[in-house]
């Protein structure tokens, strides 16, 4: 009897799906396969786990006794596999509550749209403009007064939407019972005063309207914690309460907007030493003052910054705010993003319409903030009084800067004569792109494109990378 | 490992002494090169020699952890970064400065050369004073003389460069002096040793 491939393939196939439990994979592989294949392929999955976490090749190399060569198949096998890796292997590590990487933008979006829908939150989509008015009456809850307008065919006077936030509070039908939620992935306009342009800023996010309790704040805090996951593992949420401090601003004698806004933007820059002018300035002195500048001390982990806040606490207001936040850290805690979230006073939004937990996320490597939100109650309740709402965006175009460029445009470089035959050479094709690799088709080598190996339809080998 | 922007000149050269007694050395800045970046490996520390104006942005963007700079350039660039400190040295105002014998028309806008257009603009908004601004980028004392500008607004060290071209400070704008700044992220992620430096300077500094 002659052997059948196939078959006894399949035979393999159907004997793995049938093991239940670790120890019979075990056993299983033990009498399968050898000492040497069995570390192999352990070493093979570690490695796909790192990468797919986002670790660099050398820190693979360094924690995984992998040798180049391997670890490139396996990254191949995660780009272009057969979802093996990327699929199966990363639904695998989510389950299990292991963060896993986008690798390329779309992935992420896919990643975060997953997750917002995945706790019911329904995508909203809107125009690219909307009338100039909402802004004008709502300036200082946007970043810039600069606003892209134009007229309409009726004379109206259009803006292309510099927010989106706006967009979706305006017609809310939300209540306090009665909730409405929304993710979003637009395009928003906004002047960007250090290269004196407009610029299009590409961003996803959600909103949750309706509810101002505790609870709606500490889901939407675990689903910023869960999106800066998805990009990288080594984040951080900053997280402040614009009642605790705007509340010990007022108990030290900050009695006007004015005032408060001063020492604000010192508190937004951590800097003690003007925040001290202004206090002088205006004559804040003694225990309150003392009280003020602690702010500054605070440092180090949720934990320590949140049990030194407690002094903070200086009337109804402040307590009800430091007990929202003592509520919110033992949330993250218990879900495992302890060393997650910092307690940071730095963090701060306009005073008029956030007035509730506000937070901005950081991921290492970009160095602008890529995450931010808050409670806007104070605006939300101009639309709709009574209720409450909190939200926040991703920025994704500050994501770029933390994507690995892969090595090469393209993996195979497939080149055709005038003569060959097409049939033929898109066969070769598919049968790159089964193997799992990519392929570009041309008559000659493309000026600037790099790949990582050449190869000519009607010759047999193929050439060295360049 | 930490990077550092250090403005080229004076101040770039008192911060570096200041580091060094704080144990990040790098010897190499001792010698008389025309390098722009130095490391030192072993003590985890890299510095970058840039011009003044430009620290800010270095450590805005990230290329820098940490950076030292004029409150001047600071104010002028609204540059998005932590001003963690007052190092208290490199002392002078932002002033405006005219003419012993000039007199000014509150009839029309007033003539403001200047290095600081930013600095120049918010100050005279905050006075509802109508304006013309006119950049220029050195010997900003020259333009009274000539008549190309009713006043300047510009730093003042000494004020013997004023005196000696036949001017005078006519209003303090605010008080300047050198700033350790911060990247946002960089500052999440390496706090311990951002403050630590931090908290060294204020201590040598004795502030």
């Amino acid at each position: 009897m002659s052997f059948d491939k196939i078959r006894s393939e399949e035979e393999l196939y159907s004997v793995l799906a049938s093991l239940a439990s670790p120890e019979d994979v075990k056993a299983f592989l033990t009498d399968l396969c050898t000492y040497n294949e069995i570390e192999y392929m352990a070493q093979r999955v570690e490695s796909a786990r790192l990468l797919m976490q986002g670790a660099t090749y050398q820190k693979v190399i360094s924690e995984v006794n992998v040798s180049t060569a391997t670890l490139s198949r396996v990254s191949k096998a995660i780009k272009h596999g057969s979802g093996g890796y990327r699929k199966i292997f990363s639904e695998y590590l989510k389950k299990n509550g292991a963060a896993v990487v986008g690798e390329t933008e779309e992935d992420i979006i896919y990643s975060l749209r997953s997750l917002y829908e995945s706790c019911g939150y329904s995508a909203f989509k809107m125009r690219k403009f909307e009338e100039y008015s909402l802004y004008m009456e709502n300036r200082n809850f946007l970043s810039s007064d600069n606003i892209l307008t134009f007229r309409d065919n009726r004379g109206r006077l259009l803006a292309l939407k510099p927010d989106v936030t706006l967009s979706i509070i305006k017609n809310t039908k939300a209540t306090a019972e009665r909730s409405e939620k929304y993710y979003y992935h637009e395009s928003v306009y906004r002047y960007e005063r250090r290269s004196g342009e407009y610029r299009e800023i590409n961003q996803m996010g959600l909103e949750s309207i309706g509810a101002s309790d505790v609870y709606s704040t500490a889901e939407v805090i675990r689903l910023a914690l869960e999106s800066l996951r998805t990009v990288s593992p080594e984040y951080t949420l900053c997280l402040s309460h614009m009642a605790l401090v705007g509340g010990l601003l007022e108990y030290a004698g900050a009695d006007t907007f004015d005032k408060k806004r001063e020492l604000f933007s010192s508190i937004k820059r951590k800097n003690e030493h003007d925040f001290e002018l202004s206090a002088e300035k205006y004559g804040i002195s003694g225990e309150k003052r003392r009280l003020l500048l602690s702010i500054f001390d605070m440092r180090g982990s949720f934990d320590e910054c949140i049990s030194g806040a407690e002094r903070l606490v200086v009337d109804e207001g402040t307590k009800k705010a430091y007990e929202e936040m003592l509520t919110i850290g033992k949330a993250a805690d218990a879900a495992g993003f302890r060393d997650k979230i910092r307690l940071d006073f730095s963090v701060a939004n306009d005073i008029d319409y956030y007035n509730g937990v506000v937070f901005r996320g950081f991921i290492s490597g970009v160095p602008r903030s890529v995450l931010s939100g808050g409670r806007y109650d104070g605006l939300v309740s101009k639309f709709a009084p009574g209720i409450g709402a909190i939200g926040f965006a991703v920025y994704l175009d500050d994501l770029a800067y933390f994507r690995r460029p892969s090595e090469y445009d393209v993996d195979v470089l497939l080149l055709y004569r005038e003569d060959s035959d097409p049939a033929e050479v898109l066969r070769r094709a598919d049968e790159i792109r089964k193997g799992g690799e990519s392929v570009r088709v041309e008559r000659g080598i493309p000026e600037g494109l790099t790949y990582r190996r050449l190869e000519n339809v009607d010759a047999t080998g193929t050439d060295d990378a360049r | 490992m930490i990077n550092i922007a250090l403005p080229k000149g004076r101040l770039g050269d008192k911060v570096y002494d200041l580091m060094e007694t704080l144990g990040y050395e790098c010897p190499e800045m001792r010698e008389d090169s025309r390098k722009l970046i130095f490391e030192n490996e072993e003590r985890g520390v890299k510095y970058f020699l840039v011009k003044p104006s430009d620290v800010a942005i270095y450590v805005e963007y990230g290329a820098a952890d940490i950076g030292v700079v004029g409150k001047d350039v600071l104010l002028e660039s609204d540059a998005s970064v932590y001003e963690l400190l007052d190092l208290g040295f490199g002392k002078c105002n932002m002033a405006v400065a005219a003419k012993t014998d000039f007199r000014e028309d509150v009839t029309r806008p007033l003539r403001v050369a200047t290095k600081f257009p930013n600095i120049a603009r918010s100050y005279y908004e905050s006075k509802n004073r109508e304006i013309e601004i006119i950049k220029l980028y050195g010997s900003i004392e020259l333009a009274p003389i000539v008549g190309l500008s009713d006043v300047i607004v510009d730093i003042v060290e000494t004020g013997k460069t004023l005196r000696e071209n036949g001017l005078e400070v006519r209003e303090t704008i605010v008080p300047i002096s050198a700033r350790l700044i911060a990247n946002k992220s960089s500052f999440m992620f390496k706090e311990d040793e951002i403050l630590r430096i931090k908290d060294r300077m204020r201590e040598v500094v004795g502030i």
